[in-house]
């Protein structure tokens, strides 16, 4: 950033403006900016457009925003929806909304909760993503965690590989060191709502030092120490240190390519090591029955308060009912009203856990958090 | 001069399967992916395609065998950051002297006199390169110095037009009716028959080596 004092853009109605090096850009209403930007702070709460590159220590979009260029941000934390053409090199990628890069995506920590699209390859030192994802090309991360719709067209590549299974996964190929893939379990994931059997990974080749899947169908898996855990299918399983195949598990062949005269092969139950995709595949079995008795849950709050009222309303009307008839029948049609007006809540709700079941993160459309 | 074949494909065409390059080297899936990860191993190098137990990777077999001996003897006295930053293609940025230079063991007296460039102004990065390649061709049979001259000046002249974004980089030496030739590409070039293609050299390698030197001497 320049040493000389910067002046700032602030468009709150419809405007535009012309690129440059600001201390601020902030759009509150319709903006677009003309050419390359550099700033402190870009800030976009309605919609921006932006028709360059843009440089900026914080970018921060709760709007709608469109990069016709590249972005390159410390910062960037796009909970409104966001498109970006080119490509993102940041230092932390938040995404709690939906966003789609046309580029590739440099980052130091990745984290996804909404709906990402990436084109090009993405490069992370740690990954988190509990949303819906699209990659189209290859995934590195030092440290990768999923428990998400998540989709990889290339390669997956980390050191540590965690993945909680979230409908139907498609990775095309896994490479890394350990390499954990765990079913969310029976009440997973809004449990009757999504089977278990949904709950899948297709994938063409796994590679890894030490591998544990579970519900996996995949080509061929290559490792020195190799589970091959609950539900899954696998065409050819090459292993040079030991392998266990649980009995729910189907292996065409296995062979053995390491030195030992007598490989170790198990075929007993199966159980996922201790680490992140364990515990939250737990976490996500306990966690998706609503539990009624917890007020902090915004959804049992609005459900329980919902019934309170209507209890109240029933309450009142029937004790003016008693003491004065001709109101009472007013109310009685002012409070039929209420109530159909009142149902029309859990129902919304309901069909929000339909959509959550069905994979959208609707808890960023409603800003509810799930109990933890 | 030995008639050689008129398309050049270094010597790329042997490859090596992903799974081979583990049991002859003896490193673990862990290592190879992490070095693929930090661009150690480039990504230029993968090649996909299907074989009779479903998809398979192969590399180019000489280069990736090198590299990955290279990482594993540095690997003893260096962190994998050190090393990466070793053997990126970016060029380091130091200028060095004359008297630096005769004192490097592995350039001799006779690249040194061959070399373009002015003593005065000292030598950068990309001098250096185009000295260790005149070391490399000066052992040749039967090169004249007009054109070890010819590859020098070639390099030094067009060399950081070629770009570090540009994945292979290769210098080959040509003979054309007595005339010499110097074409700087990306990896495969195709010449008329009349074209005598007599040394190609895999830049990048050499700049491997290269910051290998500069690495050791600064020790």
């Amino acid at each position: 950033m320049k040493e000389k004092t910067m002046g700032s853009v602030n468009i709150s109605g419809a405007g535009s403006s012309g690129g440059g090096t600001f201390d601020s850009v902030s759009i509150s209403g319709a903006g677009k900016i003309l050419g390359e930007v550099e700033a402190n702070e870009i800030r976009v709460s309605g919609s921006g457009k932006f028709t360059s590159h843009i440089r900026a220590k914080t970018f921060k979009s709760s709007g709608s925003s469109v990069v016709e260029g590249n972005v390159t941000a410390e910062t960037f934390k796009a909970s409104g929806a966001s498109d970006i053409h080119g490509d993102l090199d940041a230092g932390t990628f938040d995404a709690p909304g939906s966003s789609k890069i046309g580029g590739r995506v440099k980052a130091r920590e990745f984290r996804s909760s909404g709906i990402v699209k990436v084109a090009g390859n993405v490069h992370a030192d740690t990954m988190h993503l509990t949303g819906v994802e699209e990659f189209h090309a290859d995934v590195e991360a030092t440290h990768f965690q999923s428990a998400s719709a998540l989709t990889i067209g290339g390669l997956l590549n980390g050191d540590t590989v965690d993945i909680v299974l979230v409908g139907a996964v498609t990775i095309r190929e896994i490479g890394g060191e350990h390499i954990t893939v765990v079913h969310p379990g029976e009440r997973g994931t809004a449990g009757w709502l999504l089977p278990s059997y949904t709950h899948t990974l297709t994938a063409e080749v796994i590679e890894g030092d030490d591998l544990y899947l579970e519900s996996t169908s995949a080509t061929t898996v290559r490792g020195r120490r190799v589970v091959i855990g609950p539900n899954c299918r696998i065409k050819t399983v090459e292993f040079s240190e030991s392998l266990q195949i649980d009995p729910t598990a189907t292996v065409e062949q296995h062979s053995y390519t390491g030195r030992n005269t007598t490989p170790t092969i198990g075929r007993n139950n199966a159980e996922a090591p201790a680490g992140w995709a364990r515990q939250q595949a737990q976490q996500m079995n306990f966690t998706s029955g609503i539990n009624f008795a917890n007020w902090r849950n915004p959804l049992v709050a609005i459900l329980m308060g919902t019934v309170g009222i209507i209890v109240a309303l029933f309450v009142i009307f029937l004790i003016t009912a008693l003491v004065i008839p001709t109101i009472g029948i007013v109310l009685g049609v002012v409070f039929s009203l209420l109530v159909f007006l009142l149902l029309a809540i859990p129902v919304l709700l309901l069909v929000a856990l339909i959509l959550k079941g069905l994979g959208l993160p609707i808890e960023r459309y409603f800003h509810i958090r799930w109990r933890r | 001069m030995e008639k050689r074949d008129e398309k050049y494909e270094y010597d790329d065409a042997e490859e090596i399967s992903k799974k081979d390059i583990l049991t002859l080297t003896g490193i673990s899936y862990g290592q190879f992916y992490r070095w693929k990860r930090m661009g150690l191993i480039p990504e230029g190098w993968f090649r996909h395609r299907a074989s009779f137990t479903g998809q398979e990777t192969y590399l180019p077999r000489r280069r990736v065998l090198e590299r990955i001996e290279r990482i594993m003897s540095l690997r003893e006295r260096y962190s994998l950051d050190d090393i990466v930053a070793m053997l990126s293609p970016d060029a380091a940025l130091r200028r060095f002297t004359h008297e630096e230079l005769q004192a490097m063991p592995w350039i001799t007296p006779a690249s040194l006199a061959l070399f373009p460039g002015d003593a005065a102004n000292g030598y950068d990065f990309n001098d250096l390169l185009c000295l260790l390649l005149l070391e490399k061709l000066r052992v040749l049979p039967g090169i004249t110095s007009a054109q070890l001259r010819l590859a020098g000046e070639t390099l030094r002249a067009k060399f950081t037009e070629l770009g570090s974004t540009c994945k292979e980089r290769h210098l080959s030496l040509l003979m054309k009716d007595g005339t010499s030739l110097v074409i700087l590409h990306d990896g495969s070039c195709l010449v008329d028959q009349a074209t005598n293609l007599y040394q190609t050299l895999d830049l990048n390698s050499l700049l491997d080596e290269l910051k290998v030197h500069l690495r050791l001497m600064a020790e």
